[in-house]
């Protein structure tokens, strides 16, 4: 039985912003990071990734650079700005709270 | 107004990167079809090949062109919000100008006023009549409703050059009213007094309104304005009116006794009037001040004749001051050869302090024999 499962309502953002980090990665590096790093729980489909990835690069959080691949091919790598740190930072503490919260509701007796 | 009518400096400010649809949407396909085009290099290299990868690429992706929709419309929602974020600063912008400018528009009337002031003070000199005396009036008026005491005071200097009939009287009732500050009235009496030398009518207004004011500085202004052009006569009339101020008969006796410093024989007999001196001894003795006293009797110590001896003799039997009976006594010693001024200051002694006793002493001694 697969462990995949899809991703939780609003959590979209937050998983983007942190498997970006300073060091610039392009729309499917950062796919597949996020794949990776969930154990394959969690897959990002394309159509859910871009559009967010606009809006998050409209917001100020994320900024959009074209480079040249190794392959010799034009490709658009995101880093986050500082803006976007401060709200990652934000998002954690935010989503931590959340989370022990759902822990303390499940394991009560 | 679209969002592309906004200034470019602005856009960077506020929008960012402003990009034509056009190049939007082959921006947006260049991506993504390098992101298909990485996943097909992928698929190729662990082991599939180059058809199957492309499938697979493709499959893997989904919809390409509702991906490409979904990221423009991402694209314009946050060039939405900019919009919106430029709009607010916009309207922060107009408000802060609207702010300046009803500061601004506050701050004019100072300014109108500023310009009010100069056309009326040039006015005022105007070589036209008709202009001087619409300013005359207009000047009066602002005066008269005016709370600042240094612009009122600054109109009555400006029209003490123009003696108009308005001028004169308005002049007149701010000198008179008791109400008003000294200040105000002070320049009003001032202006009058330049007046004064033209018009015979404020001259003489001056000179009755000095004699019957109470208010020792009022009555002293008026007075000064007029005084050079008092005679004696009618100094000694000031002081022997009855109908006048102690301060102007007190003015009127310091300027008579000034005029015998001048020409003391031909003088004299104004001051030694006996009504004068009944009014100097009425001066003296209705004040407990020691220093008024004595600055009384000091106007007389120059003027040595029977009268003024007849004067001193009688305030010696008056109950003047210690200080004044000190100078009357120095000034009776004038006439201490004169045998009845000496019985009297022998007879004074008796009674008197001993510091009396001496001062008469000395003055009895100076007797020539």
């Amino acid at each position: 039985m697969s462990n995949r499962r899809p991703l939780m309502p609003g959590t979209l953002n937050l998983l983007i912003l942190k498997s970006i980090g300073e060091r610039g990665l392009h729309g499917l590096e950062i796919q597949q990071r996020i794949e990776m790093n969930s154990g394959k729980v969690f897959g990002v489909e394309e159509g859910s990734l871009y559009p967010a990835l606009h809006r998050l690069a409209n917001e100020g959080l994320i900024s959009g650079e074209w480079a040249i691949t190794e392959q010799k091919r034009r490709g658009k790598y995101y880093k986050l700005t500082s803006k976007g740190k401060k709200r990652l930072h934000m998002e954690i503490e935010s989503w931590r709270i959340c989370s022990e919260a759902i822990e303390k509701v499940l394991s009560f007796a | 107004m679209s969002v592309r009518d906004i200034p470019g400096f602005l856009q960077a400010t506020f929008l960012g990167d402003l990009r034509s649809t056009e190049n939007l949407n082959a921006e947006i396909e260049e991506e993504l079809l390098f992101h298909i085009q990485e996943r097909k290099d992928r698929l190729m290299a662990s082991g599939l090949s180059e058809a199957e990868s492309e499938a697979e690429a493709r499959r893997r992706f989904g919809d390409f062109f509702d991906t490409r929709q979904q990221c423009i419309k991402s694209y314009q929602l946050g060039l939405n919000l900019a919009f919106k974020r430029f709009a607010i600063a916009t309207l922060l912008v107009v408000t802060t100008i609207v702010s300046t400018l009803y500061t601004a528009e506050r701050l004019r009337p100072v300014k109108s006023i500023e310009d009010h002031l100069s056309q009326l003070f040039a006015d005022l000199n105007s070589s036209i009549a008709s202009h001087r005396h619409a300013a005359v009036i207009d000047a009066l008026d602002l005066a008269s409703n005016s709370k600042l005491t240094s612009l009122r005071q600054e109109i009555y200097t400006r029209v003490s050059s123009l003696p108009l009939p308005e001028v004169i009287a308005h002049l007149q009732d701010v000198a008179l009213d008791s109400e008003l500050e000294n200040g105000l009235r002070l320049s009003a009496i001032e202006s009058l007094g330049i007046i004064s030398l033209e018009v015979p009518a404020v001259n003489q207004f001056l000179l009755e309104s000095g004699k019957s004011q109470t208010d020792s500085q009022i009555c002293k202004a008026m007075l000064a304005q007029v005084v050079d052009r008092l005679d004696c006569p009618a100094l000694q009339s000031l002081v022997r009116a009855d109908d006048v101020s102690r301060t102007a008969k007190l003015f009127g006796l310091i300027e008579l006794q000034s005029r015998c410093g001048k020409s003391f024989e031909e003088n004299a007999i104004w001051l030694a009037d006996s009504e004068v001196l009944l009014t100097a001894r009425s001066l003296v003795l209705t004040t407990s001040e020691n220093e008024e006293q004595i600055s009384i009797v000091k106007l007389f110590r120059e003027c040595k004749c029977p009268p003024v001896r007849d004067w001193l003799l009688d305030l010696l039997d008056q109950p003047v001051q210690h200080g004044c009976l000190v100078h009357v006594l120095f000034d009776l010693g004038q006439y201490v050869n004169d045998e009845v001024v000496a019985q009297r200051m022998e007879a004074f002694a008796q009674g008197a302090d001993v510091a009396i006793q001496n001062h008469i002493k000395r003055s009895l001694a100076l007797r020539t024999r």
